[in-house]
């Protein structure tokens, strides 16, 4: 992935007579600075996420900073490199992705991607100011902007193509919204918790993965603080979209209920159920998110899944009554016999017991018991088909 | 005999032996071959050991599904029902609470009650739910349609 990528270096291409040469009129400077104001809008605002009780350090905005590294012949082929503070570095480099993407979609019939960490008023300056990058062109100029490296296809900025953009972004709803209501958005909230899907690219350089989920949707997300995960990463990646099913758990970020990406990853399982309608039913559970029943529902636990797959290949082994398979509000799994004449469970609990039940019709008191033995579990359920 | 009464202000016992009251159950109760779970019919982790169930005097069981549907978090596969004196010889007992205040940001369903479950010991709970459950597949489903989405002729 990116091989072709100078790392850290950003091609702007400026065509048209003026340019012509490799000259860099000075007033076409104001439209790589509009680039290295959009990078440090993003920057400022994942800083802050990061520190929400902190100021902005006063040396942050100068050290997000873009310079000329070179202009090659032709055109005004310009290299831009960032300053790199190495404190600030992740920021600027998530920044940097954030201003990209947002050029990218302005510039394309792609949704305007929404940025969680910036606050509505933030939104709107880092708006205004990818809507101002092309406004000195004229007629016959344009601006190749790469986002993906210098050899890939770039964003071409023209003054028609500009005035298209800028509508876009002008974001004609956020303008309905009157300013004291945005300032109440609550913004990014974090949470520990698991998403199930495929993980479909991987950034070694930059610790980040891409998953993408059952339903298409691509969640991103970092493995910053453990870079151990790289080699599990390696193994599971597959960019069709066929690889293998996929847990990841971590400080999954979200922004009125949508999903925003994992801030942190802290485990990478790979999730293998058998090729059997039990299977299928145990996968759809893995990826059930928390809430999953409207209220407070945890998510069913990798150590419930592991016990219910092992309980159920047993069922199946010993020719036990097919049961009724479903997940619990504390993340478990219900497995059970149910009849007019009396009903048979075994609720597998998020810890991995077996918690057995059984009532018959007419009876004052059922039976309770609870076991870690996954043969008593199968004896208990066999004692059903009795 | 009736164990743990103890009511709010506002909330009613429910004493017609033969009313019938109505569940909704939702997709995760319900697996692929049609069977519904025990829980289906007992609390989950929003209703403080309250589950919700309509009055058969107050509303039909269509209109508590499309309600359902429309207003809660989940959709309403089917609509299931005990009646208020299979609750009562289960030992516990059914609540009107269409007097208590609506808490703000909530909604109530026309014609809704609970069965109580609350101060109920886990495997109590489970036998409830048991019970409860035995008598509803006994009956069988109440027969309803999906609901359409508004403006949807055919669902």
């Amino acid at each position: 992935m990116g091989e072709e990528r100078e790392p850290g270096v950003k091609r702007v291409r400026l065509t048209g007579a003026r340019f012509e040469g490799g000259r860099l009129p000075v007033d076409s400077l104001i439209e790589l600075q509009k680039y290295q104001e959009v990078v440090r809008i993003a920057a400022a605002a994942e800083w802050r996420q990061a520190h929400p009780d902190d100021k902005l350090p006063m040396d942050f905005e100068e050290s997000v900073s873009l310079t000329i590294d070179r202009i090659d012949d032709g055109s005004a082929d310009v290299f831009l490199i960032f300053e790199q503070t190495a404190i600030y570095a992740e920021y600027q480099a998530e920044a940097q992705d954030a201003a990209d993407a947002i050029i990218v979609a302005a510039y394309s019939d792609a949704p305007i991607p929404e940025l969680p960490s910036l606050t509505p008023k933030e939104d709107v300056q880092f708006r205004e100011t990818v809507a101002g990058i092309g406004a000195t062109l004229l007629p016959g100029q344009s601006i190749e902007f790469y986002p993906d490296g210098s050899d890939m296809s770039p964003v071409s900025i023209t003054i028609a193509t500009h005035k298209e953009a800028v509508e876009r972004l002008s974001g004609v709803d956020d303008f309905l919204v009157a300013p004291d209501e945005g300032a109440k958005e609550p913004g990014l909230q974090v949470a520990e918790e698991s998403l199930v899907g495929r993980v479909t690219a991987l950034d070694a350089d930059r610790m980040r993965f891409t998953l993408t989920l059952g339903d298409g949707e691509e969640v991103h997300g970092f493995y910053k603080t453990q870079p151990a995960l790289l080699e599990d990463f390696r193994k599971l990646v597959n960019s069709t979209a066929e690889g293998p099913l996929t847990r990841i758990t971590g400080d999954l970020q979200t922004r009125a209920g949508q999903i925003f990406r994992f801030r942190e990853t802290s485990t990478v399982e790979q999730v293998q159920f058998d090729n059997t309608a039990w299977g299928a039913r145990l996968a759809e559970f893995a990826a059930l998110r928390s809430g999953w029943d409207g209220g407070t529902a945890e998510q069913i636990t990798s150590t419930a899944l592991d016990a219910a797959q092992k309980l159920l290949q047993g069922i199946d082994r010993a020719q036990i009554e097919r049961p009724g398979v479903f997940p619990t509000d504390e993340g478990g799994v219900l497995i059970e016999w149910s009849k007019t004449s009396g009903v048979r469970s075994i609720e597998i609990l998020a810890d991995g017991n077996f918690e057995m039940f059984s009532l018959s019709r007419g009876e004052k008191n059922g039976e309770h018991s609870e076991t870690r033995d996954l043969t008593n579990a199968i004896a208990f359920a066999g004692a059903g088909n009795a | 005999m009736i164990a743990d009464l103890e009511l709010l202000e506002g909330e009613q016992l429910m004493s017609t032996a033969e009313e019938l009251v109505f569940r909704q159950i939702a997709p995760h109760m319900l697996s692929d071959d049609g069977k519904i779970a025990t829980t289906a019919f007992g609390p989950n982790t929003s209703d403080d050991n309250k589950p919700s169930y309509s009055r058969s005097s107050l509303v039909s069981a269509q209109e508590a599904r499309d309600w359902h549907t429309q207003n809660a978090s989940s959709l309403s596969l089917g609509v299931w029902g005990v009646t208020v004196g299979e609750v009562i010889a289960s030992e516990r007992h059914v609540v009107d609470d269409s007097a208590c205040p609506v808490p703000e940001g909530k909604k109530r369903a026309p014609g809704h009650c609970f069965v109580d479950f609350r101060g109920l010991s886990r495997p109590a709970r489970k036998e409830l739910r048991a019970r409860l459950h035995m008598h509803a597949m006994e009956r069988g489903e109440i027969p309803t349609e999906s609901t359409t989405e508004d403006g949807q002729l055919f669902a």
